[in-house]
């Protein structure tokens, strides 16, 4: 079975596809990948996300670097921590390791600029195309009321919970965001309390006021 | 720490989100510069005099200064326990039910919007004073508190906020320039005579007190943001209790000692006269003949923005308000939306900045007094608010720990029972005192409808949000059963894991 990449596809929404631009807030985008990251241990069922914790229930090694360093991170602690709390730690570091691994399979290419005395990498798509398949597909299948895959509503999902899906959705009719949020409601259960808890992550935010 | 999940004591990931973390220092100095000292000393006190007549506003600063100590140790105990405990509503919507609730969110986006307004009349009136004076400029005051409005609304949309160590740079700055002012005026007392007059405890029980006290409390508010960044310090159970702490101690000395010294200079007898013909250059006028122009300058520039690092802190939270409500879905729903690029509760900004608007060119084109009706009137006006809410969220303190026996270990009964019951008492008498002489307080006859308008208007908002609360429990309960929940209304509520879950670091406790 080849590994969920739901990261690199999440990476994909939150970014412009040809200039590689950010859609997102570096910690928003760092929160909404370290789910991904989350979602696709979850969805190779390496962990359990329920109870408002992340519990480890397959030590078995995921084939991609990244996951592996994730389910290390998870193994590494000795108790069961909140999903709040794995949020905020992966969000720290979720953003460059997607970043390196899509860069590695040839999916971005970096790009320095100097602007404002400041360095800024940009991770520019290598294929607009590839690029732009994640908010085309989720964006017509939502539109057209057609049935999403497990691994779709969780983008989906990801997308409200980071607010991208008014970007998404944009001039979509009230019925499309409506779909939506049906299709997020029924989730795979695997995977709903880590979209809510996304939400709230984003939403705490915002409110705290630092 | 009977609630932490098990872990090992050198967790990395503990290791890793500690660091970054605010210690006690920070938290006091972000409190502090939305309490604003300069702009409570020069202009709240002297304001206070002018309009209400009554002397002992100093003495008053003191008593505030206790009774808010004491509310303290119930709120911080309880803010460990809840999730949104930034907000006086959601102590109340879990410790009075869902009903009180909304109703106390009403009030509070009522009283914050009043504070942060009501401060654009205090910014306009002295920038635009300062500017007369100095430069030779002549603006309208609206002039000035426009151009302070276009800057808020474009920061609070873009979520620029102010460098920590800028705001701690100013605060220090005007909490060293307000000792040397009052040192200054100790120095030349009139008649010769440093008298405590305004100090006696006596006050306390004087006609007129309640106005007083309100307009102390009004100079306290922000110290309860203490609260939002439990989850951003190092050691939540001690650091939060002690930032609250600090600041109410620094705070309340600054205010007393400097209305203190503003009433020996002026003298007792004359300070309510002398407040009258010189507004909020009352502080100045006194020091400038015996300190150069530099000093008064330099004291007029820290006013102004003292004055505006108030505005954007108000504007902040009166705009997280409207945030976390639209998030619960009490709100329209649009209100909860983010700003993708700048994480700034875009709608709620843009709705307080509207409002704002909406406030300044009504009172321009009306033409009133922006430091009276403005400025006083309408963040004192706040400032009841703000009291209505911490007597509600002290009887809810002492109701949430003897509803939830789960909450009550490791709490000590003086923290979860005594102390909120007393500050609640405190409260409640300061609030009817206040009610009792609200005509004296707005400085109007004891037949202007005014003194009854004002006050009331917390109470329609309380009735439109207990109502709403009920529609909202029949029509969508789902809603219902969240409220008071923030941002983490979304997920489900389990009580153990809730506290934890309610911030960046939650596990870290």
């Amino acid at each position: 079975m080849t590994w969920p990449m739901l990261a690199d596809d999440f990476f994909r929404l939150c970014h412009h596809d040809s200039s590689g631009r950010p859609l997102l807030h570096p910690r928003v985008a760092g929160i909404g990948l370290a789910a991904a990251l989350l979602g696709e241990l979850a969805f190779t069922a390496r962990i359990a996300v329920e109870h408002g914790c992340v519990r480890v229930t397959d030590r078995t090694s995921p084939s991609d670097a990244v996951a592996h360093k994730v389910l290390d991170h998870l193994l590494g602690e000795a108790g069961v921590l909140p999903i709040r709390t794995w949020l905020a730690f992966l969000g720290c570091s979720a953003y460059e390791d997607v970043a390196q691994r899509m860069t590695r399979a040839r999916h971005l290419r970096p790009e320095e600029s100097r602007r404002l005395l400041r360095r800024t990498v940009t991770y520019v798509p290598t294929d607009i195309n590839v690029a732009a398949w994640p908010a085309a597909r989720l964006s017509t299948r939502l539109r057209h009321h057609e049935p999403l895959t497990d691994e779709d509503v969780f983008l989906a999902g990801l997308t409200r919970a980071t607010d991208l899906h008014l970007r998404l959705l944009d001039g979509a009719p009230r019925a499309a965001f409506e779909f939506l949020t049906l299709q997020v409601e029924a989730a795979w259960r695997g995977t709903q309390e880590l979209l809510h808890h996304t939400q709230a992550a984003v939403g705490d935010g915002v409110l705290s006021a630092h | 720490m009977t609630n932490s999940p098990p872990r090992s004591p050198l967790s990395n990931v503990t290791l890793a989100l500690q660091r970054g973390r605010l210690g006690m220092w920070p938290v006091v100095a972000i409190v502090m510069a939305a309490a604003a000292p300069l702009t409570v000393v020069a202009g709240g006190a002297t304001t206070g005099w002018a309009v209400t007549g009554v002397v002992g506003i100093p003495v008053a600063y003191l008593a505030v200064a206790a009774i808010l100590g004491v509310f303290s140790v119930g709120y911080v105990a309880m803010s460990r326990k809840i999730v949104n405990a930034g907000a006086f509503y959601s102590y109340i919507a879990r410790g009075l039910g869902r009903v009180p609730g909304v109703a106390a969110s009403f009030v509070a986006l009522l009283a914050y919007n009043a504070m942060q307004v009501g401060l654009y009349g205090g910014f306009g009136a002295v920038l635009a004073g300062f500017l007369a004076d100095r430069a030779g400029v002549d603006v309208a005051w609206w002039m000035c508190a426009f151009a302070a409005w276009a800057v808020i609304a474009v920061m609070g949309v873009l979520r620029v906020d102010l460098n920590g160590s800028v705001l701690a740079v100013l605060l220090v700055t005007e909490i060293g320039i307000a000792a040397v002012f009052a040192v200054v005026e100790l120095a030349h007392p009139a008649n010769n005579e440093v008298t405590f007059t305004t100090l006696a405890p006596s006050h306390l029980f004087a006609a007129g007190i309640g106005a007083a006290l309100v307009t102390a409390i009004t100079g306290f508010v922000g110290f309860e943001a203490t609260a939002v960044y439990s989850e951003e310090t190092k050691d939540p159970q001690r650091t939060v209790p002690r930032a609250t702490y600090t600041a109410l101690i620094i705070i309340g000395l600054l205010y007393a000692l400097c209305s203190w010294a503003m009433s020996v200079a002026a003298g007792p007898d004359n300070v309510v006269e002398a407040a009258r013909t010189n507004g909020t250059e009352l502080m100045f006028t006194l020091v400038q003949p015996h300190l150069g122009q530099t000093w008064v300058d330099a004291g007029h520039l820290l006013f102004v923005t003292s004055l505006f690092a108030a505005l954007l802190a108000f504007h902040n939270t009166a705009a997280r308000y409207a945030f976390a409500l639209g998030r619960e879905r009490v709100l329209p729903q649009w209100l909860g939306i983010t700003s993708r690029r700048n994480r700034s509760p875009k709608w709620g900004s843009l709705t307080q900045t509207l409002l704002a608007a909406v406030v300044i060119a009504g009172y321009a084109i009306a033409g009133l007094d922006p430091i009276v009706y403005l400025f006083f009137w309408i963040t004192v006006l706040g400032g009841l608010g703000v009291l209505i809410l911490m007597a509600a969220t002290s009887l809810a303190v002492v109701a949430f720990f003897v509803h939830d026996a789960a909450n009550r270990a490791g709490v000590s009964v003086w923290r979860r029972a005594v102390a909120p019951t007393l500050a609640a008492l405190g409260l409640l008498a300061i609030l009817a005192a206040t009610l009792n002489q609200f005509a004296t307080l707005l400085g109007v006859d004891a037949t202007s409808p005014w003194r009854w308008v004002l006050p009331s208007s917390f109470a329609v908002a309380a009735v439109l949000g207990a109502g709403w609360a009920l529609i909202l429990k029949v029509s969508n309960p789902e809603v219902y059963d969240r409220i008071g929940r923030g941002a983490n209304s979304v997920t489900p509520d389990v009580p153990q894991a809730a506290p934890q879950a309610a911030g960046a670091g939650g596990g870290v406790r």
